[in-house]
């Protein structure tokens, strides 16, 4: 294994590993601050990249058309929260699961009679088109550092937001005790709506990104859901920093597990292990930590 | 087709009318009873919602080409068609397809999408001694030891699209091979069928998840390689992701992409765009295909949907003109099931694919061809359906090939 290669593998994991995250860290705020779980979350990656595609078509500069395909996500996910999601706080996770998963279904079918059945095409913006020289021999697609850079920006502006901002600590709050929170006068509705619009933006903004890299059709979000909801486990359900080291050790060990369990068990071996890797590390850290790597004893 | 009520074109009144009118029904219906029956149900199941809807919904539109040129008879016969959706799984095929032959009493079911389907199909069709035609995907088990008397595949068996592809990659200087699919079962038969008549070395392979959507790790694995050609095995929502970031890693060019139609065809040629331009893919229909039968299909599918019918619409449009034949044979008498199977078998027709006949095993002897992923020259072309690409007819993998299961089949 080259040097050029293993540099090459690491940003490819870095890459996957901040994808993750952002899909990661919807879901499991979402968990943490009102207790509900949604598996309606990989529709709203699925909602960006659409309207990323829409907005492309209408709007030559790509900032723009980036901004108001977050704008319609978060739209979306205001309607979402008032019209679904608001009565299922107070639920059981078994009606969330049941309620959230029919709203995917919904929305998946909703983008079908939008848009049709086959995947649509989104254009790269042409600046970031080309490609970086990280050795003399290997290049990097430019496109996908900058995924990478605006994964981490965006991460970055969750943590000010939580940690240094008054609305982050009223959300803090509320999810330790709503009902207090409440009494002492914050109107903890519109602190759940707004819960719930950041972290189906966040998802929206992992979909815009990979809608050139990856096919635009309908449930195009779910298989990524899945492996956020693996590394949510690892990390610990409603830890944020549980989900960051999650979504960059699943993105690494992933990545760099492709290259060496083949040369180490043989190509079909390896494939299998390789495959699994993921899961395999999820059963492990419950099997030491059953609340996972950061998660709260006693939840 | 817009009949006036008030027709004065007629110089006799109504009355008069009328009784020519029975008269001649009379005539006719019992004209039909000697030869025929007076109507045909066909059941039409194919996977329009589920995994694979792209390439149902596909089929339907191929099914209603057909049905604009059957001009509503089949072989001869008044048919209607009733629908049925097989969601890509195994239970709903065996819950639509008992649906189709009880309740609805078909006489002849076409369709089905996916191997797993069909799989399913084949006790229920042979049970209630059900003609079923293929119109996509052939299992190896079922083109073997599991053959059905009533099972007919006039699409292709599974490796048959793939196979012949190896010598060819030979032929054209791959010296070192890197194969990568899939990781379920078509995903292993046709990196194996593309590995046989290569002699070359093959200097690795990888399968990936089915839920796996960023193949970075891997092409860069290939290119670590030195690979000179890579054989790719992804179908539908994959093989878009695959196929962009292989152009975008710089790939282009450089190591050369081969694989089947199933990679990059109509459906995806918009959602891939000019990073699928030079994709070698061997496949058994084309909308490039020269014959008669093909230039009209094309033409009017076209004209409807304002791109090329991709394969799923193009052998969907076949097996209803395949059926229309072997029906055409026996006047529309399907009552004598051993003489029907026996026109099936023998059936000779228009193929959109070229030179069609079934094997011993009701499996396809046909053309593998070799097509090269092309971007048509005229101005305007990116912004339709179709982005402007096509499939250029490069070469033949295997000429007029039976599939390797052909002898397994004992067919009773």
């Amino acid at each position: 294994m080259s040097a050029a290669l293993v540099l090459e593998q690491a940003f490819n994991g870095l890459q996957l590993g901040m994808i993750l995250f952002l899909m990661a860290v919807g879901v499991t705020l979402a968990f943490g601050v009102m207790s509900l779980i949604n598996l309606a979350h990989g529709s709203m990656l699925m909602l960006g990249a659409y309207f990323i595609a829409a907005a492309g078509t209408h709007i030559t500069a790509y900032p723009l058309a980036f901004v108001a395909a977050l704008l319609l996500t978060a739209l979306c996910a205001v309607a979402l929260e008032w019209l679904v999601m608001r009565p299922l706080y107070q639920r059981g996770h078994l009606d969330q699961v049941l309620a959230t998963f029919g709203v995917s279904i919904a929305i998946n079918e909703a983008v079908v009679m939008l848009w049709g059945r086959e995947a649509v095409f989104v254009a790269p913006p042409e600046w970031l088109d080309g490609a970086v020289a990280i050795t003399e021999t290997v290049s990097y697609p430019l496109y996908r550092l900058a995924i990478t850079a605006v994964a981490a920006l965006a991460g970055l502006a969750l943590w000010l937001l939580l940690a240094h901002s008054r609305l982050g600590m009223r959300i803090r709050a509320g999810a330790e005790n709503g009902d207090i929170v409440g009494a002492l006068g914050v109107n903890v509705r519109l602190l759940f709506c707004g819960v719930f619009v950041i972290s189906s933006l966040l998802a929206a903004l992992g979909g815009v990104m990979l809608g050139p890299l990856i096919a635009v059709q309908s449930g195009m979000g779910d298989p990524l859901l899945i492996l956020a909801l693996a590394v949510v486990v690892i990390g610990g359900v409603g830890s944020l920093k549980g989900a960051l080291v999650a979504s960059l050790a699943v993105g690494v060990i992933d990545t760099f597990g492709r290259m060496i369990w083949p040369q180490l068990l043989g190509d079909l071996l390896g494939n299998i292990v390789a495959n699994g890797a993921v899961y395999l590390l999820m059963a492990l850290v419950i099997a030491i930590r059953p609340t996972g790597l950061y998660g709260q004893h006693g939840n | 087709m817009t009949p006036s009520t008030t027709c004065a074109c007629l110089p006799w009144p109504h009355t008069a009318r009328r009784i020519a009118a029975v008269l001649a029904l009379t005539l006719a219906s019992g004209l039909a009873i000697a030869q025929a029956p007076a109507s045909l149900k066909l059941g039409v199941i194919v996977g329009t919602s589920g995994p694979f809807n792209v390439a149902g919904a596909e089929q339907k539109r191929g099914v209603e080409i057909a049905l604009a040129h059957l001009n509503g008879r089949l072989g001869g016969v008044p048919f209607e068609v009733i629908e049925a959706d097989s969601k890509g799984n195994a239970e709903a095929t065996v819950s639509e397809m008992s649906r189709l032959i009880e309740r609805d009493h078909v006489d002849l079911i076409a369709g089905l999408t996916a191997s797993n389907e069909i799989i399913a199909a084949i006790k229920p069709i042979t049970d209630a001694k059900v003609f079923f035609f293929g119109m996509n995907g052939g299992p190896a088990p079922i083109a073997g030891a599991g053959c059905s008397p009533y099972y007919f595949n006039a699409s292709f068996q599974n490796a048959q699209i793939t196979r012949g592809i190896g010598g060819y990659m030979s032929a054209h200087g791959v010296k070192k091979l890197y194969l990568i699919g899939m990781d379920y079962e078509a995903g292993h038969e046709h990196t194996d069928a593309a590995r046989d008549g290569f002699t070359g070395d093959v200097v690795g392979q990888s399968y990936t998840p089915l839920t796996q959507l960023d193949f970075a790790a891997d092409i860069a694995k290939i290119r670590a390689s030195g690979a000179d050609a890579v054989f790719a095995f992804y179908p539908g929502g994959p093989g878009i992701a695959f196929v962009r970031q292989w152009a975008q890693a710089g790939m282009t060019g450089k190591v050369a992409l081969y694989s089947n139609i199933a990679l990059s065809e109509p459906t995806v040629f918009q959602a891939q765009g000019k990073a699928a331009v030079g994709i070698i893919a061997s496949g058994n229909y084309s909308a490039t295909l020269e014959n008669p039968a093909n230039a009209r299909f094309v033409q009017d599918f076209r004209a409807k949907f304002g791109r090329d019918p991709a394969s799923f619409a193009g052998l969907a449009y076949d097996t209803m003109m395949l059926i229309d034949a072997a029906l055409r044979q026996v006047k529309g008498n399907i009552r004598d099931q051993a003489a029907f199977r026996a026109a099936i078998e023998h059936v000779r027709f228009d193929s959109v694919r070229g030179p069609f006949r079934f094997g011993s095993n009701h499996q396809p002897i046909q053309t593998n061809y070799v097509f090269e992923v092309a971007q048509r020259t005229d101005p305007g072309g990116a912004q339709r359906p179709d982005a402007g690409l096509y499939l250029k007819r490069v070469g033949v993998a295997t000429e007029n090939a039976v599939d390797e299961f052909a002898s397994k089949c004992q067919m009773k």
